[in-house]
């Protein structure tokens, strides 16, 4: 066999293939990219809305972010068929929200039923629309519960007990120390401790945190953390729903937009119950017309609490 | 192919499959290399973006929260964004940059190292008004490669702003670097292992062909038998077999043609014998005249026992005459064991011209003899040398007219025997010259002669070794000259084969 050739051969073919690695090295290791801006969808500017400014009030029973997520979609459905441009406006407390309310800062808010039948006899404070369960009713109910290793089984296991609850101007925050206690004979002085939170979700993470035995949230609340280890020991007799409450002195039309645009979602329209489950999980089955009447029928007025949600005590 | 392109390719078989394969082979592994880098690369940095995307989610919530109780009064909120982008930038050190901007653009906060990204400054509202979050690879003005991320921060229809993260990206290209040198090491690595076991493959396989070429050149088709391979149960084992196979059938077609060959020789002896036979008649029916006319003067004067006596021994003298030509010819005639071994050319050419004598004398030519009586002994069939003779002779004695003169000449030149049978007759044509050894070309009437002599002849002289040539002039006759190879000498006691 003749080795120069071969040796010419194998030569040129290592120069080709050097060359060739090389080229392609240099373009695996351009990684640039560049900004696909010009394909971006939804890439309109922002146009700053022209609509007249009205804000919406939300009783602080949820973090700030958790009520962005669930409330905005609903601020989002407003500004799209409403003649107003809606906003969120968030309280620090519960009454903190009623103030807003009452001062005509926010045009309407979301509040708590129990908050809501203490609102006292203020002429331009009304109850517009209240959610609807997965029963076609406004009713909601406050649970007890418990982490599995607490060992809670029901309403008499809390003698002894550390128990969470919401904010003492929430219904949940209420339930245990007037009906669930004293139907047991038992009172908040039979608990190891009793403390309030801010928010549902507070209660929640202290509960599975091993800070606390028992603790009382809304319904819903307690069946969103069913997996996550929390049991349902007691629940509550059916209360009204947590209402937007809406302020006279708003400018003309809004209240009416917000109660027509709220009031006009069916649940059983598959577009409409889409959009509805963006939302907060209370929303999911729409609205219904409520009226004051209702809540103060369905708590008594206290003078003491009266004094705490008003702020001006009532007589 | 080029011829200039041929010649770079090497002649060799084990050249040119070591070439094809190395060619194919990385060729080969370069695709699939390529193919995988390629492939692994777009993972990569499909991966990183997504890593960069997760980071950027990642912090965005606490940007967004921090951002709600900024925009809702619910804490004193002021530094907390710078505070935020500070501590993330300290936790994730392949973090440069981090810029928050708010809806309208404006600079929220930024890292102290955020530089003012170039594409911002083009249509920043139309950065502020994607929906999506994008990523993308840019080299910046020091060099450095940067993964950026665009992240809108939004809830619902709220847009609270847009997080911008640079995360470096010389990582990215070093694993493409370190992936691209390990497979190329692996490639070459395969490529050497695969050409050195074929390069064993194929020395060995070489190596038996060239043991079988050997095998090939060392046969001696003129002898039985054969080599012997070596025992392989391979195709080059079977190759063995099968050559093995071709020489006994060979040496088969060869016994068979040999056979056929002396039948033919044999029948052109007997041919020559006819030819002979006008001369042996004659001369076998003088004496046969003779006794009869003895027998008739014998039975004219039986009382005679003087001439009874004299004619009985005229007749002896007769019969023992026509007995010595029939010896003669029944020796000629006489198939004989075949072999060949050492014969002196001179005496079978004086067993031919005792034979032919009767023929020569009747056609009134005469045959001379110029016998080297230093001749030595050459390796051929005594019986068919002495037909080549014949046929030589007597075919002279046909081209000669009455009174010519034939010679037959021996003598040693170049090595060689040489015998040369001239005559001085008709000489043969130029075109006819060309064909005079061909079977079946005769230039004599139909029936009077086959056409083969000369070409048995010729077969005869060449089965020896040696050559039968003519030279001829039209009109003065013709020379035919024989050659014959010497045979080898014996080696010598010391072993050494002597020069010739």
């Amino acid at each position: 066999m003749r080795s120069g050739p071969l040796i010419i051969l194998s030569g040129a073919l290592l120069a080709l293939v050097v060359a060739l690695n090389t080229w392609v090295l240099g373009d695996l290791l351009d990684i640039r990219r560049g900004w696909p801006l010009a394909a971006a969808p939804s890439s309109s500017p922002v146009q700053p809305s022209h609509k007249p400014v009205v804000r919406i009030g939300v009783v602080s029973r949820f973090a700030p972010n958790l009520i962005y997520s669930g409330y905005q979609p609903v601020m989002d459905y407003l500004n799209r068929n409403g003649s107003h441009h809606y906003e969120l406006r968030l309280s620090n407390s519960y009454q903190d929200a009623v103030d807003r309310l009452r001062s005509g800062e926010v045009a309407a808010s979301f509040l708590g039923a129990w908050i809501t039948s203490r609102l006292g006899p203020d002429p331009d404070l009304m109850p517009l629309v209240a959610p609807l369960n997965d029963q076609g009713r406004s009713e909601f109910r406050v649970a007890l519960i418990t982490a599995a290793p607490a060992g809670v089984r029901s309403v008499h296991d809390l003698r002894g007990r550390r128990v969470a609850v919401p904010s003492p101007q929430s219904w949940s925050g209420n339930w245990l120390a007037r009906e669930a206690l004293p139907h047991t004979g038992l009172t908040t002085d039979d608990l190891a401790s009793l403390q309030h939170f801010a928010h549902h979700q507070s209660v929640v993470w202290e509960i599975l945190r091993g800070n606390f035995d028992a603790g009382v949230v809304k319904e819903s609340v307690a069946l969103r953390y069913q997996s996550e280890g929390l049991a349902i020991v007691a629940l509550s007799a059916p209360i009204p729903g947590p209402p937007l409450v809406g302020n006279r002195r708003a400018p003309a039309g809004v209240l009416d937009e917000i109660s027509g645009l709220l009031l006009a979602l069916d649940p059983e329209n598959p577009g409409q119950r889409a959009l509805l489950g963006t939302w907060s999980p209370e929303f999911h089955w729409g609205f219904t017309a409520v009226d004051m009447a209702r809540y103060r029928h369905a708590f008594p007025v206290d003078e003491a609490t009266v004094e705490d949600a008003t702020g001006k005590g009532t007589p | 192919m080029s011829p200039r392109g041929r010649a770079l390719l090497p002649s060799g078989l084990r050249g040119r499959i070591l070439v094809a394969v190395a060619l194919t082979t990385t060729l080969t592994m370069m695709l699939l290399s390529w193919g995988m880098l390629y492939s692994w690369r777009a993972s990569l940095l499909q991966q990183e973006e997504t890593n960069a995307l997760a980071i950027s989610r990642a912090f965005s919530v606490a940007v967004v929260d921090a951002l709600i109780f900024a925009d809702q009064d619910l804490y004193q909120s002021e530094g907390f964004l710078d505070n935020y982008v500070r501590m993330f930038m300290e936790e994730n050190p392949r973090l440069r940059a981090v810029t928050i901007l708010e809806p309208g653009g404006r600079v929220a906060a930024r890292s102290w190292e955020s530089r003012r990204p170039p594409w911002i400054s083009g249509d920043l509202d139309q950065i502020m008004a994607v929906n999506i979050p994008y990523t993308a690879i840019t080299r910046g003005q020091d060099g450095d490669w940067l993964l950026e991320t665009l992240l809108p921060l939004r809830t619902g229809d709220r847009r609270w702003g847009m997080l911008v993260m640079d995360l470096e990206a010389d990582s990215i290209r070093h694993q493409i670097r370190h992936s691209f040198v390990q497979l190329a090491l692996f490639s070459i690595s395969v490529t050497s292992i695969l050409l050195l076991l074929l390069w064993l493959m194929l020395s060995r396989i070489l190596h038996s062909l060239g043991m079988l070429v050997s095998a090939m050149d060392a046969v001696d088709f003129s002898a039985a038998g054969g080599p012997t391979f070596p025992v392989r149960h391979d195709e080059i084992g079977l190759l063995f077999r099968r050559f093995q196979h071709m020489k006994n059938r060979l040496d088969q077609s060869r016994a068979d043609v040999l056979t056929a060959q002396k039948q033919v020789w044999h029948a052109e002896r007997l041919a020559a014998i006819g030819r002979l036979a006008s001369g042996l008649a004659h001369e076998i029916n003088n004496p046969i005249n003779g006794v009869r006319n003895c027998i008739y003067a014998i039975r004219e004067d039986l009382d005679n026992k003087e001439q009874t006596v004299e004619y009985l021994g005229m007749m002896d003298e007769g019969l023992t005459s026509a007995s010595a030509v029939l010896t003669k010819l029944l020796g000629f005639a006489r198939k004989q064991q075949s072999g060949s071994g050492p014969v002196q050319l001179n005496e079978a050419v004086e067993s031919v011209t005792r034979l032919v004598h009767f023929n020569l004398e009747r056609s009134q030519v005469r045959l001379m003899t110029d016998l080297d009586p230093q001749l030595p002994r050459v390796v051929i069939d005594a019986q068919l040398v002495q037909e080549v003779i014949m046929n030589l002779v007597l075919n002279a004695n046909d081209a000669s007219a009455p009174g010519g003169v034939i010679t037959v000449q021996t003598r040693q030149q170049d090595g060689q025997v040489v015998m040369v049978v001239r005559d001085e007759g008709h000489g043969i044509s130029e075109a006819n010259l060309q064909r005079i050894f061909d079977p079946f070309f005769t230039t004599k009437e139909p029936g009077e002669g086959t056409g083969l002599g000369l070409s048995i002849c010729q077969s005869i002289v060449e089965a020896a070794g040696g050559t039968l040539a003519v030279e001829s002039s039209p009109g003065k006759g013709s020379a035919f000259s024989m050659r014959l190879p010497l045979p080898p000498l014996p080696p010598a006691p010391d072993g050494r084969t002597p020069a010739p």
